[in-house]
């Protein structure tokens, strides 16, 4: 990328990022990236700051999270350390399924008041929090959310997990990032075909996904990424309210 | 090998694995595919590949994604390779490699 680029198209920035143009535009919404309109035009451009900024944030090791990204099993042996590794992970994660009372101060800032409430002028009691998140403001600007602890676990939960999902996607961020160099070539060889992408070139391919997969796992091609030739990826419908609301933890 | 409890959940696309099970088994994620939920708005997820075997009937070479819940989700990915009869009354179904 030259140094005298200010700003990014949409699909280079993607290219850069090895990720899906549609991926930019999920994030934009969600206030992960910053995006500019050129003037009088729809067309979005991506500062090369953002850019640069995104892929330290891609590469970075998840070290907060303590995940430790380890190869697959294949034997007994192997087994055996995943199974000791998976407990780490467990262990470094907060506890997904059920996190124990006072768990969620573990990565929380505790700030204990001592004076009473009213010095502050919040009206508040332990009531006004089944109506909704208290908000503390601070000269008329928000700087604080009051929770219930059950539901800051829930949120810790979900919070973990999506530490994890980045993680396993950065994981594959080289290969994938190869992936969507190489698409506009594997359009015209492997159209609707699956590939896998290891070292940045296509090692497999088959027009069925599960075969693939299968001869794929069965070498030692670590990381690879399996995608299917597309123009646009693919979207799976999972309408499953429990799988998408994270406060139905607490229900299971 | 893991057991685990499942769903059967026609309305899902593909299937969902319990997050715990994936990190047991030290799965690595093998592709990244964009799941809509009941928003519709699409998001990035890791995916997997595993052997499920369900009722006595195995689907090997599976591509399934993982979330933090306790039982797997059997979505139309599995159940497209079978005739599933659903008894509603009983609450039981029967699945048929025909």
């Amino acid at each position: 990328m030259s140094k005298l680029q200010v700003h990014l198209t949409l699909k280079r920035a993607a290219q850069e990022l090895g990720v899906h143009e549609q991926t930019l535009r999920s994030w934009e919404k969600r206030g992960l990236i910053r995006m500019i309109r050129l003037p009088g035009s729809r067309y979005r451009r991506v500062p090369v700051e953002e850019v640069e900024r995104l892929k330290r944030e891609m590469t970075a090791p998840a070290t907060t999270t303590g995940v430790e990204m380890q190869p697959p099993a294949r034997d007994a042996a192997s087994a055996e350390q995943a199974r000791g590794q998976a407990a780490v992970v467990e262990a470094g994660l907060t506890n997904l399924e059920a996190p124990p009372q006072g768990e969620y101060a573990l990565k929380a800032r505790v700030i204990t008041v001592h004076e009473p409430p009213s010095i502050y002028g919040v009206p508040f009691d332990e009531a006004a929090l089944s109506e909704g998140p208290v908000v503390l403001e601070l000269d008329g600007r928000p700087i604080a959310a009051l929770i219930p602890p059950d539901e800051y676990q829930a949120f810790q939960a979900w919070r973990n997990y999506q530490a994890w999902n980045q993680a396993q996607l950065a994981y594959l961020q080289t290969e994938r990032a190869a992936f969507q160099r190489l698409l506009p070539e594997l359009l015209k060889t492997h159209p609707g075909q699956f590939v896998a992408i290891h070292d940045g070139r296509v090692v497999d391919s088959d027009a069925d996904e599960r075969e693939l997969a299968g001869r794929v796992i069965s070498q030692d091609w670590e990381p690879v990424y399996i995608q299917e030739v597309r123009a646009e990826p693919r979207v799976y419908e999972v309408p499953s309210l429990e799988i998408v609301r994270h406060v139905s933890l607490r229900h299971e | 090998m893991t057991s685990l409890d499942g769903k059967l959940d026609t309305g899902a696309g593909i299937s969902v694995l319990p997050l715990t099970a994936v990190k047991v088994l030290g799965l690595k994620s093998k592709t990244d595919v964009w799941v809509a939920g009941y928003d519709g708005l699409p998001t990035q997820t890791p995916a997997y590949v595993v052997t499920v075997t369900v009722a006595g009937h195995t689907v090997e070479a599976l591509t399934a994604i993982a979330t933090p819940r306790s039982q797997i989700l059997i979505g139309r990915d599995v159940l497209s390779h079978f005739v599933a009869t659903f008894d509603g009354k009983n609450q039981t179904f029967d699945l048929v490699d025909p």
